[in-house]
């Protein structure tokens, strides 16, 4: 069981995630975009944070910028995904301290679920 | 001995070839796709050609239908050698446009091929 | 010949304007010297006041020579936009030292000389196009200063005014080049917005194309309680509709972005056969899934190429998983690579269903697929080859087919070699 946070603005792949994340037993925050993540993160400690790349006003990169800075300690692994798969995305993302780079078209909820104990598992 | 040409973009398989017939004593010439192919099979007299179906810019089929050899060469004898797993379906295509023969290439090794080429001289 | 819009990122582009541009040259040179001799052997007289027909020869000759062997040996898109102006500049010194030594506009020579200057400026770019109208118009008061004031002549055939028009029309005829050439440019500019709204709109429906798959995923799975055999197979169908849809948006998106990298081309060395090794490796999966052995005939050393590897591997992707899609299962796949004097050569072949004859001419053209009973079975080829067609021909390569029903297809791709 891990504490993972889901930072997506799309309502129904919020509910999608959630419950493939609930079912595999853990538990789940969700955020609508990059500065309501920020406020989670200030409070909690997660162990993974499933983080969309592309999203209105406080988007994936500008918050991994700020959380790498804010949170240069914690151990939270974090996994990016997107609709968008250009590499120079995907690289940028890596350099600021991402994991994992996922499709999301490519996947469903419970590989997605699946890349998380993987990476989780990797951390331990 | 008798003089073979080999038309075969697969420099492996067209080795191949060439050293199982030239092993038996024949001569062999290899063209290395359908155009060149045609060029020699007009231009000079073979015994029996070898012609793969699919080769870059000129295919099997294309190869028989330009071929003047039935003119030029009456004697000349056509294999024609296939990947394909449905043969039927070219082989009395590739018959109708004169060829003798078509051999499903997996299933033979060189030196079944050479002993099928004999048996066609003789 | 060569599109009138030059893209200035693009350096094989301006190098091959440059090229033919330095050709052109020849070809007025050539001209020159025809015209020249022809009307000394039919006894005229070349009247030349200040020099020899010779250095206006050797003039030509020599920057020429350095303009060609600059552009050959030129990688970087900043040092060859450089060179157009250049090369520019080259031209109009030529061509007021030709009408200072043969004293008139009106000398073949100078004539003659027009075409590269006219031809160079309209191939290059609208600023250059500006930029010639107004150097040659200083460079041509110079000469005019130079002939008549500095040396006090007054023998000169032609009239103030009548300079005066034959500038003036020179200019008009410039700049009436440079708008059209600006026209296109902006043209262009909408295509790109064009090209923008449309990966966009890509996007926003691929978000919930894929909310839908998650949820038909979650059902399917059993996770939400048992299902039926009928609600199992029919959300099984909803599932297969919806991820064609995406593969469908996927290379909707394809295109777009193609069009877009057109306009941005990236060159580089880069090795072949490494990418037919690597391509190999991740279709391995699949084609080993249906059973078919996938055969490399391939060199043993590296095969270096200038091209942008993005795009060629997009192509040769396409190219392998149609074989592998097409093929027929226990069938094999071959991808070759040679190398010859001139080109390098790509083969993809697959010993599957085959395309008719008739069906072929279609294959490359956008949203077309080949009918054929068997390949019923198979979905969604639509953008594939039309994309491939599109990265072959901003690489100056053909892509070829052959192809007999029930014996398989083989592509190849042609990559001609340029000087290095």
């Amino acid at each position: 069981m891990a504490k993972v946070l889901v930072v997506e603005d799309y309502a129904s792949l919020q509910k999608i995630y959630k419950t493939a994340l609930a079912m595999q037993g853990h538990v789940v925050d969700v955020a609508n975009n990059g500065d309501e993540a920020l406020d989670y993160t200030g409070k909690k400690e997660y162990d993974v944070i499933l983080l969309d790349m592309l999203m209105p006003q406080t988007d994936g990169l500008s918050f991994l910028k700020i959380f790498s800075v804010r949170h240069r300690d914690a151990k939270t692994k974090i996994i990016a995904f997107s609709n968008l798969t250009t590499s120079e995305l995907a690289s940028e993302a890596r350099e600021l301290g991402v994991s994992k780079y996922l499709a999301k078209p490519a996947l469903t909820p419970k590989q997605v679920a699946a890349e998380i104990d993987a990476v989780l598992k990797d951390s331990n | 001995m008798s003089k073979i040409l080999i038309i075969d973009d697969d420099y492996t398989i067209a080795e191949a070839y060439k050293i199982a017939f030239e092993s038996n004593g024949h001569e062999v010439s290899v063209a290395p796709e359908g155009k060149t192919g045609l060029g020699v099979a007009n231009s000079h007299h073979f015994d029996v050609i070898l012609l793969d179906m699919l080769m870059p810019y000129m295919g099997g089929v294309d190869f028989l239908v330009d071929y003047q050899g039935p003119v030029k060469h009456p004697d000349t004898k056509i294999i024609v050698l296939t990947n394909s797993l449905v043969p039927a379906k070219s082989e009395e295509k590739v018959k109708r446009l004169g060829a003798s023969d078509y051999l499903q290439k997996s299933s033979l090794t060189p030196q079944k091929v050479v002993g099928i080429v004999e048996a066609l001289l003789k | 010949m060569v599109a009138p819009f030059l893209n200035r990122d693009n350096p094989e582009q301006i190098r091959k304007r440059l090229l033919l541009h330095v050709r052109v040259r020849w070809a007025v040179l050539t001209a020159l010297i025809g015209i020249g001799t022809g009307y000394q052997l039919s006894g005229g007289d070349i009247e030349i006041n200040r020099g020899t027909p010779l250095d206006i020869i050797i003039l030509i000759v020599s920057v020429n020579i350095i303009i060609w062997a600059a552009v050959r040996y030129i990688h970087s898109a900043s040092i060859l936009r450089i060179m157009t102006l250049l090369q520019i500049t080259f031209d109009l010194a030529v061509f007021s030292v030709a009408t200072y030594i043969t004293d008139g506009p009106a000398s073949p020579a100078v004539i003659l000389y027009c075409i590269p200057i006219v031809i160079s400026s309209a191939l290059l770019d609208a600023a250059a196009v500006y930029f010639t109208a107004i150097t040659s118009t200083a460079f041509y008061a110079l000469v005019l200063w130079l002939t008549q004031i500095a040396s006090g002549r007054s023998d000169w055939p032609y009239t103030y005014t009548s300079q005066i028009i034959f500038f003036g029309l020179v200019f008009v005829i410039m700049a009436y080049v440079a708008e059209f050439l600006g026209n296109l440019r902006r043209n262009e500019e909408g295509e790109r917005v064009q090209l923008e709204m449309v990966s966009l709109a890509t996007h926003q429906l691929r978000t919930p194309a894929t909310a839908v798959k998650g949820f038909l995923s979650l059902l399917q799975d059993g996770d939400m309680g048992k299902l039926n055999a009928d609600q199992r197979d029919f959300i099984h169908r909803a599932y297969e509709e919806n991820e064609m849809e995406l593969r469908l948006i996927g290379n909707m998106l394809d295109v777009a972005h193609l069009d877009l990298q057109q306009l941005n081309f990236h060159p580089e060395q880069v090795d072949l056969r490494a990418m037919i090794v690597s391509l190999a490796e991740e279709h391995k999966l699949t084609s080993t899934k249906r059973k078919q052995t996938l055969i490399l005939n391939i060199p043993e050393s590296p095969v270096i190429y200038r091209c942008d590897e993005q795009l060629l591997r997009m192509a040769m992707d396409n190219l392998v998983s149609n074989a592998v899609k097409y093929g027929t299962p226990t069938g094999n796949v071959k991808i070759g690579l040679r190398e010859l004097t001139h080109k390098i050569v790509i083969t993809i072949e697959d010993n599957g269903i085959g395309i008719a004859r008739g069906d072929q001419r279609k294959l490359f053209k956008r949203f077309s697929r080949v009918g054929s009973d068997s390949s019923s079975q198979v979905e969604g080829a639509g953008l594939g080859l039309y994309l491939v067609k599109k990265i072959m021909s901003i690489h100056d390569s053909k892509i070829d087919v052959v192809s007999y029903p029930g014996e398989g297809s083989i592509f190849t791709i042609e990559l001609p070699k340029r000087k290095p």
